[in-house]
């Protein structure tokens, strides 16, 4: 879900300006913020006109009776530059999340938990392409997304396993904000590599193995896009 | 006339095509890594502006034969290189094109050439007063997959204008290089120090970014050069003489820009 809504600066330009506008248009009725992580942008002086808000994450409502979302909020400048930015995390009670159970339409968009990663890997087992590319693999893809990491155990072209760890840990791991995850599965086209350059993703771990298998990644992230692109966003 | 000729340039044999029978010349410097081949969709529409058009592939490039030490990570040499091209085959009037590292040659060579050239046109070359003084050379054994990274590195390097066929071939054309050659390129690329003497340049120049690309950061590199124009050209990325379906009739909008613009030209008859 993107929103977004003009803004009007507070008088004395205190910093953060961007909480106050967050407080007062929470993503779901009766959500209750649980916390926030605020940072300056790259144009932390410059004055902001518009709020986008973009919810990133929905977790159903499960034995406690309430679910969890988190938020993407950003404060823009007249050029689109962020001014502020937040990552926001809010209690939602069950009501509000009644369209987003757990088999909703939603977890190809879930990037890094253990549905979208089973998800993810029943098309590669299908793409020629992927397997060629990883048939002398012998390894672990972690792909991170905020918080959320799932990871996949490669061997001879085939993804043989999916889960949050496995024996031996990740080979390495590609990783990015739960924004990120969700504007490069919004993106027309597959631009990891621009990305990448930008900082928006960055990867941890073997990096020689990163690079001997970059094809591969490239098509996880087709795969991914593809997937996306059947699928509303959440929410 | 198209004429293909290998001429003997410190000691090794240097790839040029030669296309038009204009009496002013152009030179047309190629990309990191890459070869004239970049120019072949170009080369003639730009002679039938009235060039004649010199397409060179650098030395360890294309179907040139290496430099006698090996890939080269020095951009003055390659100026000198091109220099020395021009005075074997220039005639008239002299222009220089250059993009990427052909625009940093073309630069560099009119910041100690100006008195010979008519005009010059960089394209996506910025120029930062920082340059690097360590570098790692190329190794294989720690560079996987440069074939992968070449081909989406480039994809990633094209505008968002250009259609999917077209950026396919372009990322695809370069994946012939020798990544040794490339990365040494580019480590001259890092090397090359030009902040300081671009108020040298006295001849005509316009300096063109892809708007997808370096934008309005080659601005200062323009803004360096006594009277030169710059332009930020939309949807385009790094290679705009790939991209830009119009860019022979571009060209001769810059040079006719140049021409009018109040620039004393010195020639190089």
């Amino acid at each position: 879900m993107v929103s977004g809504t003009d803004f009007s600066p507070a008088s004395d330009g205190a910093l953060p300006r961007l909480l106050p506008a967050i407080t007062q248009a929470p993503p779901a009725r009766d959500a209750v913020m649980a916390s926030v992580q605020w940072e300056q942008g790259a144009r932390p002086k410059s004055v902001g006109v518009r709020v986008e808000g973009v919810v990133t994450r929905w977790k159903p409502a499960r034995k406690r009776g309430r679910g969890r979302l988190h938020q993407d909020v950003r404060l823009l400048d007249a050029d689109g530059q962020v001014v502020e930015t937040a990552r926001v995390a809010w209690d939602v009670p069950a009501a509000s999340d009644g369209q987003d159970d757990e088999s909703a339409s939603r977890v190809a968009w879930d990037v890094g938990t253990v549905a979208w990663g089973k998800h993810l890997a029943t098309r590669l087992a299908s793409n020629e392409q992927f397997s060629s590319a990883v048939q002398t693999f012998d390894g672990t893809v972690g792909i991170r997304a905020g918080e959320e990491l799932v990871e996949f155990r490669i061997y001879r072209g085939k993804v043989i396993e999916v889960g949050k760890k496995s024996l031996d840990g990740a080979t390495f791991t590609l990783g990015g904000t739960e924004r990120a995850w969700i504007d490069l599965l919004s993106s027309p086209k597959n631009d990891l590599v621009s990305r990448l350059g930008r900082n928006e993703f960055r990867s941890t771990g073997n990096n020689y193995q990163y690079l001997r298998i970059f094809k591969a990644i490239m098509l996880m992230i087709d795969e991914a896009q593809l997937a996306a692109a059947k699928e509303k966003p959440s929410a | 006339m198209h004429n293909a000729d290998y001429l003997e340039i410190d000691g090794r044999l240097g790839y040029v095509e030669v296309v038009g029978d204009g009496a002013d010349t152009l030179l047309c410097v190629h990309t990191a890594g890459q070869s004239g081949v970049q120019y072949r969709n170009n080369m003639k529409g730009l002679a039938a502006l009235g060039y004649r058009v010199i397409v060179v592939d650098l030395p360890g490039h294309g179907r040139s034969e290496p430099a006698v030490n090996g890939p080269v990570m020095d951009i003055p040499y390659y100026a000198d290189w091109c220099k020395k091209v021009l005075d074997q085959l220039g005639s008239g009037r002299r222009y220089l094109l250059g993009c990427s590292i052909g625009g940093r040659i073309v630069l560099e060579m009119a910041s100690r050439f100006s008195a010979e050239l008519e005009a010059v046109v960089a394209m996506e070359c910025p120029v930062t007063p920082a340059t690097a003084t360590r570098f790692r050379p190329p190794e294989d054994s720690s560079t996987p997959s440069v074939r992968d990274q070449t081909y989406y590195s480039n994809l990633a390097l094209i505008g968002s204008d250009v259609p999917a066929e077209t950026a396919e071939m372009i990322a695809t054309m370069h994946c012939r290089e020798d990544w040794h050659v490339t990365r040494s390129d580019l480590i001259g690329w890092g090397l090359h120090d030009l902040w300081q003497r671009l108020p040298d340049i006295s001849c005509p120049t316009y300096v063109i970014s892809g708007g997808d690309s370096f934008g309005e950061a080659l601005r200062p590199t323009a803004d360096r050069i006594p009277g030169a124009l710059f332009e930020s050209v939309k949807g385009i990325a790094h290679y705009p003489n790939q991209e830009m379906p119009n860019f022979v009739e571009s060209f001769e909008r810059w040079i006719e820009e140049l021409r009018q613009a109040n620039v004393s030209a010195q020639g190089g008859r």
